[in-house]
């Protein structure tokens, strides 16, 4: 029965999360440099507490189109190894802890984008929240490795039902 | 393993372990140039001492198992019952890199576990009295020759002493005996010589000459012992004993011994430090807190330079306000430079370590492959920051490596070739203004141009098979995946290829090349900036954006006059000073597409670029500032045109532009597009 916390955030109407041990701190996103030559789905870099750490516009990494910017957004500061890297979300806001049984393989039905991005998906209170491959995600690659599936004539369920 | 220990104190404990094994090792390497051994074995006995406990004391028990048997080997040394022979040394020197590897488990517990089995076994021959087939007499030519044969052990009249003695104790003293007399009076032990006649007035109290012993012996380190029978009654005999003791001791009351100080501490100066040993008030600091007084000193110039934009303009509003301010912004301005070059100091630290670990290898390699190899070293006083320090240790290591293991030849093919037996490696440092230029070179076979075109052939990096330049090859050995993984040979190292190499000196923005001559040797040059942290910028707007380019890169910087360019077929061209210049359209190269029509305009940055002098067109030139350098290694932003990033105050990042890569970067994949 061990409890694993994450860190809850929003795109469009979906929710996703991020393991607490791979969030440093949440920041409200400054101006962010946009850097030549960069994949697409790399904001820029920002200036955060006295380091300057690359932001990746996660709506971009996950196929959803741009979004203005406005007050609600974050940038949740992760750390993947020696990696110091800014997620930009539409809303990150809550804590919770799941028991870590609960998680369980994001469903194979899923063909969006973010499906590669997926490690696992847990349902609280009615809503399936899905949690992120930060690895796969921070990848510099456009595509990392697609989970398995050979069933490319599905058309793809609305997410988030 | 404790868990109960906190991170706090496994850093220090990592970092005392480091210092210790950092001691052993330059110790040990002192040996074999040393007049004097006895400091050196003495530093050694000590830090492996203390490694023991320290290894104890966080339940490593394999380390501390260890250490004891590097102690106790050292112990034997000291006590000359075993000779200091090249073997002995190897099984120091392997103890010590056993111990390291068992200390990074606790930090990396996937690593696999160092089988101790052999190291311990050869160890406990040698304290057995059984000295392996390995130890090389010293006459044997089989011993590489930069290692001198220990010396031949002194004879009584040449082994000096430390201080006056009467008779009979310099006849009476023997080798070991001396060099024990020496050390204890290092140590700060007095001397003392106590006599006892023995008779039978003593012997019925009890007095005997082994109760006498007995009783010195608590009282100190009984040196050596001389008796003689009294001429004029036999059965009488005088002993007496040579005693280290403190020099608080007091010589015991109802004894019937004579005690005499002969020396007390008091008398002699302390004896220079040891060979190799610190000297010098130091202070261990933290990397990290280094780090941190790196970075708010360049806040604070960053502040001060923000201040002097701020006040400009009612600077020129007020005459009287501009007078005022003058000065003291000057003094605040200088002193801020000062204390950046003392913050930047405090991080220097001489090559002088890095470059030892390099004999160490050297050693390692010659014996494992059979080559005679000498290194000689210049430059290891030339000081740099101790983060390049250290990134510099990896490669250096790697290419020094290689030049024994497949540069040098063997000392029959050498000498079939005409040359003397022992190959030569030479890493050198020289400083060039704010670069520093490391050359690792051998007198070796030179690279083989054909080998290394028909593997990248084999490989795919090389379209077609065809003779190659040096440089060619320079680039294809240091692309991933050309270096031989099928031979992880561990002469050449494993996990450091020469891919790693390149990489280290990009990331440092610095420059790596070969000169190579088929049967006369190879050299590597590294070119790498000093100042890594705050450098002085030119700031300029460039499509409405700012950016920073490097003073430093910054030749010349102009008003681009329009009558001055000229369009031809391979782009844009400026006549400036009767040279035609090629230009680079900053503001296209950055939007990642050529701007149709665009005319360059604004101002223009000349820069000598290793494509020759060129001229960069920006918008406007805002001006010059010092910044802290954040370096952008991450791999979804690091580009070869971007030096880095910065902060100008404002809380807005800014990037800093390599004039040398960002052409050569982005017109690549401008092309591609």
């Amino acid at each position: 029965m061990s409890d694993l916390a994450l860190l809850l955030f929003r795109l469009d109407r979906i929710t996703y999360a991020v393991t607490a041990d791979q969030v440093r701190y949440v920041d409200l996103p400054e101006q962010i440099t946009p850097v030549p030559q960069a994949p697409p789905f790399v904001e820029g870099v920002m200036y955060s507490r006295g380091a300057i750490i690359p932001v990746v516009n996660l709506r971009v990494r996950f196929g959803l189109p741009r979004q203005e910017r406005n007050l609600k957004q974050r940038v949740i500061v992760t750390e993947l190894g020696e990696r110091v890297v800014g997620l930009l979300v539409d809303e990150a806001r809550e804590f919770l802890r799941v028991d870590a049984a609960r998680i369980m393989l994001p469903p194979q039905m899923v063909l969006t984008p973010s499906a590669a991005f997926l490690a696992g998906v847990v349902v609280e209170g009615q809503r399936p929240i899905f949690l992120i491959d930060l690895e796969r995600v921070l990848s510099p690659e456009e595509v990392p490795q697609l989970p398995q599936t050979d069933n490319e004539d599905a058309t793809p369920p609305e997410e988030g039902g | 393993m404790s868990d109960w220990l906190d991170e706090s104190l496994l850093a220090e404990f990592f970092s005392e372990v480091e210092e210790h094994l950092t001691n052993i090792r330059q110790q040990l390497l002192a040996l074999e140039t040393a007049e004097d051994r006895t400091p050196c074995i003495e530093e050694a006995l000590r830090a492996y001492h203390t490694l023991k406990g320290i290894t104890g004391m966080v339940g490593l028990e394999s380390a501390m198992h260890l250490s004891h048997q590097m102690e106790s080997l050292l112990k034997a040394v000291q006590q000359a019952a075993v000779p200091l022979t090249p073997e002995v040394v190897d099984v120091l020197l392997a103890g010590a890199d056993a111990l390291e590897s068992l200390v990074a488990r606790m930090r990396q517990p996937e690593a696999p576990e160092p089988d101790l089995t052999p190291l311990l076994d050869r160890t406990q021959k040698i304290l057995a009295g059984g000295i392996s087939e390995d130890a090389v007499a010293p006459a044997s030519a089989v011993a590489p020759p930069e290692f001198s044969p220990p010396p031949p052990p002194p004879s009584t009249d040449i082994l000096p002493l430390p201080v006056e003695l009467p008779a009979p104790w310099p006849a009476q003293l023997d080798p070991p005996a001396r060099e024990r007399l020496g050390q204890g009076i290092a140590q700060g032990k007095a001397l003392a010589q106590v006599v006892f006649t023995s008779g039978t007035e003593h012997h019925e109290r009890g007095w005997t000459v082994d109760r006498v012993r007995q009783t010195v012996a608590a009282l100190g380190e009984i040196v050596a012992v001389a008796s003689e029978t009294l001429p004029e009654a036999e059965d009488r005999v005088r002993f007496a004993f040579l005693v280290l003791t403190d020099p608080t001791t007091r010589p015991p009351e109802d004894a019937p011994l004579t005690w005499t100080w002969l020396y007390r501490p008091t008398d002699i100066t302390p004896r220079a430090a040891p060979a190799g040993g610190q000297t010098g008030a130091t202070l261990r600091v933290p990397l990290l807190r280094l780090d941190e007084l790196m970075r708010l000193t360049g806040e604070l110039l960053i502040t001060s330079g923000r201040l002097d934009e701020v006040l400009s303009p009612w600077r020129r509003r007020w005459p009287e306000l501009d007078a005022a301010l003058r000065d003291p912004l000057r003094h605040l301005r200088r002193q801020l430079n000062d204390l950046r070059e003392a913050v930047f100091n405090a991080r220097l630290v001489p090559l002088e370590e890095v470059f030892r670990r390099l004999t160490l290898a050297v050693r390692e390699v010659a014996r494992a492959t059979g080559k005679q190899v000498r290194l000689e070293i210049q430059g290891e006083t030339v000081e740099v920051d101790k983060a390049l320090a250290e990134q510099l240790a990896a490669p250096l290591l790697h290419l020094v490596r290689n030049a024994v293991a497949h540069g040098i030849e063997t000392p029959e093919a050498r000498q079939q070739a005409g040359k003397p037996p022992v190959g030569l490696v030479r890493v050198a440092a020289i400083p060039e203004g704010d670069t520093i230029r490391i050359e690792v070179g051998d007198d070796g076979r030179g690279l083989d141009l054909q080998a290394i075109a028909a593997k990248a052939h084999r490989l795919g990096l090389l379209p077609e098979l065809r003779p190659i330049t040096p440089e060619e090859a320079l680039d294809l050995i240091t692309r991933p995946g050309f270096s031989t993984r099928e031979q992880a040979d561990r002469s050449a190292g494993r996990g450091v290829g020469m891919d790693v190499v390149a990489g280290m000196v990009r990331s440092f923005r610095g420059s790596l090349s070969l000169h190579t001559e088929p049967g006369r040797g190879t050299t590597f040059v590294l070119r790498l900036p000093l100042t890594l942290t705050i450098v002085e910028v030119l700031l300029v707007e460039i499509n409405g954006q700012r950016y920073a380019i490097p003073r430093n890169l910054v030749a010349e910087v102009i008003e681009v006059v329009p009558s001055a360019l000229q369009a031809t077929p391979a782009g844009w061209m400026y006549l400036h000073r009767g040279q035609s210049l090629p230009v680079v359209h900053l503001a296209a190269l950055l939007a990642g597409h050529p701007l149709a029509g665009a005319l360059p305009h604004g101002y223009g940055v000349l820069s000598h670029t290793r494509q020759g002098t060129i001229l960069f067109t920006v918008d406007r030139i805002v001006g010059l500032r010092e910044v802290l350098v954040y370096p952008l290694t991450d791999p979804l932003v690091a580009r070869p045109g971007i030096h880095g990033a910065t902060e100008l105050g404002d809380g807005r990042a800014m990037l800093i532009l390599d004039l040398d890569g960002v052409r050569t970067a982005l017109m690549s994949s401008w092309r591609s597009s």
